[in-house]
């Protein structure tokens, strides 16, 4: 085999490879960011029929209250408003929110990467075609 | 002209295509020093094949503070001695053991003198501790002061320990 068609036949494999491992990573956060939002959104539809259904929110109308009002019963209110609200729901709904969090973080700090990758896998394959 | 160490930075930045320039500048090296080995040319241009992709595969989690090109031909003669394994169960690993890793010339230099097996056969011969210091002094070129860090030895005992191996091998050779 010559040297130049060496080289292209690792350079094949390899971009086979870079091509099923990224598309691996996309599709696996596509799943990851489904799920999440997914929990996001059914817990927050149980959460916000609980809410309605016990007219807790109402008791924020105090906030449209004067001051001294507010300063006296705010306290009160925040823990009747937690007492009555679906406690497990909403701690599931902030993790959800704290894990989407961490996953745009990754993403965004991976992105440049990825497309950089994906911008030579299209290159390469290119060069092959036209070669 | 990029280093090694620049090309593997922009492979793990997401620049599939520096992987190639790393390829061209190896490939030839590596080609010969794994047809020294197997003298097959097909087995050979397979295991640089699969070397090149094994390194691509674990280049994000290569130390670019680190030389590349002995990470590289460690990778290489690894995957080469579990091929010719396949093909010949009964290889010693001292056989293929001594070829080191380094670059300029070193790697080059190993292979002819791997091709002595009379030297290599001496060197196998010898005592374990002895081995080890031949091996690193000669063929992966440290100083004492480097082999005495990596054994964990106080460095007169690595200068002890090269002075006898030598006078061994010498022995052996002249016989």
């Amino acid at each position: 085999m010559t040297k130049p068609k060496l080289t292209e036949e690792i350079m094949q494999k390899v971009v086979r490879f870079e091509k099923r491992r990224t598309g691996f990573w996309l599709g696996r956060l596509v799943l990851i960011l489904v799920i999440l939002l997914a929990i996001l959104i059914g817990f927050f539809r149980i959460a916000a029929r609980r809410l309605m259904e016990t007219q807790t929110l109402e008791l924020l109308t105090l906030f449209q209250k004067d001051k001294e009002e507010i300063a006296e019963f705010w306290q009160d209110t925040v823990a009747v408003i937690w007492a009555e609200a679906p406690q497990r729901a909403i701690i599931i709904i902030l993790l959800t929110l704290v894990a989407l969090l961490i996953l745009f973080i990754l993403f965004k700090k991976k992105l440049p990467v990825i497309r950089k990758r994906i911008s030579d896998i299209a290159k390469f394959q290119k060069r092959v075609k036209n070669n | 002209m990029p280093t090694d160490e620049e090309l593997v930075r922009q492979i793990q930045r997401g620049d599939i295509l520096a992987f190639e320039v790393l390829v061209e500048r190896y490939e030839g090296r590596l080609l010969n020093f794994v047809f020294r080995l197997t003298h097959n040319e097909p087995l050979s241009e397979e295991i640089v094949q699969n070397a090149f992709v094994a390194i691509y595969k674990k280049i994000d989690n290569i130390d670019t503070s680190r030389k590349f090109s002995s990470y590289f031909y460690q990778v290489a003669k690894n995957l080469t001695i579990s091929e010719i394994r396949k093909l010949k169960p009964q290889l010693r690993l001292e056989e293929v053991g001594e070829i080191s890793q380094d670059e300029d010339g070193a790697f080059e230099k190993m292979s002819t003198r791997f091709q002595s097996k009379e030297i290599a056969r001496a060197i196998s011969h010898l005592e374990n501790k002895y081995q080890k210091v031949i091996k690193l002094y000669f063929f992966e070129e440290l100083s004492y002061k480097e082999i005495a860090w990596k054994l964990g030895l106080p460095i007169n005992t690595v200068r002890t320990r090269l002075r006898r191996a030598k006078a061994m091998l010498k022995r052996k050779l002249t016989k």
